[in-house]
């Protein structure tokens, strides 16, 4: 058909091709338009009304911190229960007593009893076994208010030392005791010299800060002392009724105030800090993620029901999300979980 | 109901607006009472109390433990133990290791025997805590038999002021001019002693030292103890506290016999162990020791001894 075209012809069809091409261009490029347009608009939309992603979406530390633990049950068989401690493993507590026969008890994370011990020879009536803690090796140390010492036991109970202080620190008093990270952090009730004592498992003095007092960074009957991955201390000023929080100098940065008793500290591996309050008879909850600490939450309540508390004193955390409370006038460790 | 209510109301109202005034023996009991103090609620409910003064918490005790018990988390003064946990040089306020003067809850540090070896023991009677009992001699003299006062329950709230005294002169170990349910009518304020010391020492002939308070000490016992207090030993009139030793007197006062707390003496003897009680109930044998600070009746000996 194409051959039988005549000259006029074809220019004509050329033409009315080029018309049409023509238009289609006119046509793709207003729908480019329109498209740019429309994407133009939507950007200018999502830039007027964008949100910064952080708050939309919480990173994931701070929805597990949001999670309040539950309680799962609690072991009986100990008198008067004060200070609280995990094997390495997680797979062994040790608790001390401070009523009956004033023992070093230990129980499997299911509750059951496995044995007790105590400073030998010794009566009842001559010892007061109050904080414990347990290194990587999973040596107990163990503080005796009523005999003025730090003792160092091993997994079995048996007496390892008596732990020395440095010369001229001999007259010493140590109330509180946690090993972080292959440090013994003592607190020391000395008269007049309230304070803070790190020493390396070896037993020298690496830091020592603080004295009896009200003013920051002294400290009234400290109870526990921790140190969280930068390095900070966390002091549970007893008496104080605050929280006490230094640098890794045992600078005294900030405190927080309005609590009533103070006791024992433990951090976890999701920042968070638990503090007891004996008279409060709660665990306060705090958030390490960000400096100066925020509070998260308390849980607990006077009373002798399951989760309710009567003067609980001391905490121990576990990797998998257990919490091990000391709750005394109850006579029970109180077992709690994330 | 409603009068308690008003009372305790007042009772804190007054003791928040004293709190800043003179306070004795230090300690937490001094307080922070700022005008946005949060301490108040660590102790007290407002209209949920679940014990006398508006305390959220039954067991007073349970709360004194917390920092004065055993372990003395809080305290150099264990008063279960009996026993001074102070560690300074030079012995602030009394020697390390030594006993309370007023003895212990649980255990005593005292020489009751009289050997010359002051050891820790189990404490045979006690000034029940947490308890509740008859107030022996309660009340005026009665011409029929009155005992004392029955069903107290006893706190340590009861003889201290765990805020602390306020007034001209501080108290002795914090102890309440009126103590509680005593229904005294008047004060009794046992001056605080110029040099403070929490521990018991011993006279070379055995006997324990307690010149450290006058005889208003017996005063003070008396505000409970009311007709244990007596100046003379004539018939005072009443049925039962008849005729009395005197006890109003600085050489015859309450501690020279008995100690406030707890003792571990013994009553091995036929007679000591078996002196009735007040109301006529029999003895309670070997450990019905009566708060005496020496083994039977050997608090007699130290003023008489040849009878």
């Amino acid at each position: 058909m194409s051959d039988k075209v005549k000259g006029p012809e074809r220019s004509a069809i050329s033409n009315t091709r080029q018309r049409k091409w023509a238009r289609r261009r006119l046509i793709a490029l207003g729908a480019l338009f329109l498209l740019l347009v429309l994407v133009a608009g939507l950007w200018a939309y999502y830039l007027r009304t964008r949100k910064p992603l952080s708050a939309a979406l919480p990173p994931a530390p701070a929805v597990a911190q949001a999670f309040k633990p539950h309680y799962l049950f609690s072991i009986y068989g100990v008198d008067r229960p004060l200070g609280i401690a995990l094997s390495p493993d997680g797979r062994y507590i040790y608790v001390t007593e401070s009523a009956g026969e004033r023992l070093i008890k230990v129980f499997d994370r299911e509750g059951q009893f496995i044995r007790s011990f105590a400073v030998p020879d010794t009566r009842p009536a001559e010892r007061a076994p109050v904080y414990v803690a347990v290194d990587s090796y999973g040596r107990v140390y163990v503080t005796d208010r009523r005999r003025f010492a730090l003792y160092v036991f091993d997994a079995d109970g048996n007496l390892l030392r008596v732990f020395s202080p440095p010369q001229g620190e001999e007259f010493w008093t140590p109330l509180g005791v946690n090993v972080v990270n292959d440090e013994i952090l003592v607190t020391e009730v000395t008269r007049e010299q309230h304070r803070v004592m790190v020493f390396d498992l070896e037993g020298r003095l690496k830091t020592v800060f603080g004295r009896e007092g009200r003013e920051n960074g002294e400290f009234w009957f400290p109870n526990a002392v921790v140190r969280d991955e930068e390095g900070n201390f966390y002091v549970s000023d007893g008496n104080n009724g605050r929280l006490q929080v230094l640098d890794p100098e045992g600078n005294f940065l900030y405190a927080l105030r309005g609590l009533n008793l103070p006791r024992g500290l433990a951090i976890d591996t999701e920042k968070r800090l638990f503090l007891v309050d004996a008279v409060a008879h709660q665990v306060r909850v705090f958030s390490l993620a960000s400096q100066p600490i925020v509070a998260l939450y308390e849980f607990g309540d006077i009373g002798m029901g399951d989760g309710e508390f009567r003067y609980p004193n001391d905490i121990a955390v576990d990797l998998t999300g257990r919490l091990y409370i000391t709750d005394r006038e109850n006579n029970r460790i109180q077992v709690w979980s994330y | 109901m409603r009068k308690w209510f008003v009372l305790s109301t007042l009772v804190v109202g007054l003791l928040l607006v004293f709190a800043s005034v003179a306070l004795a023996d230090n300690g937490p009991h001094q307080g922070d009472f700022n005008k946005t103090t949060d301490a108040c609620a660590g102790c007290h409910r407002a209209h949920r109390g679940q014990a006398p003064k508006l305390l959220k918490e039954t067991s007073q005790t349970a709360l004194c433990f917390s920092c004065h018990g055993a372990a003395g988390t809080g305290a150099d003064t264990n008063v279960e133990d009996g026993v001074y946990l102070n560690r300074a040089s030079g012995g602030q306020y009394g020697s390390v290791g030594a006993g309370l003067r007023g003895g212990g809850f649980v255990n005593a540090i005292m020489d009751p025997d009289m050997d010359g070896t002051i050891a820790s023991a189990p404490v045979t009677s006690k000034h029940d805590v947490d308890a509740t009992g008859t107030m022996w001699g309660n009340g005026g003299v009665s011409g029929t038999a009155n005992p004392g006062k029955a069903n107290v329950n006893l706190r340590c709230g009861s003889c201290h002021n765990p805020h602390g005294t306020s007034g001209p002169e501080d108290a002795y170990r914090i102890l309440r001019p009126k103590p509680l349910d005593s229904g005294a009518a008047t004060d009794v304020l046992v001056p605080d002693e110029p040099t403070k010391d929490y521990t018991v020492s011993y006279q070379a002939n055995g006997y324990r030292y307690v010149d450290y308070v006058t005889e208003v000490i017996s005063q003070w016992c008396a505000q409970c103890h009311t007709r244990y207090l007596a100046a003379d030993e004539n018939d005072s009139g009443d049925a039962i506290f008849k005729y009395r030793h005197v006890t109003a007197d600085n050489d015859r006062k309450c501690l020279a016999c008995h100690v406030a707390h707890g003792t571990s003496a013994v009553m091995t003897g036929t007679y000591s162990g078996s002196v009735e009680w007040p109301d006529g109930a029999a003895g309670g044998g070997t450990n019905d020791s009566r708060l005496l600070h020496v083994n039977n009746r050997g608090t007699c000996v130290q003023c008489h001894p040849s009878p």
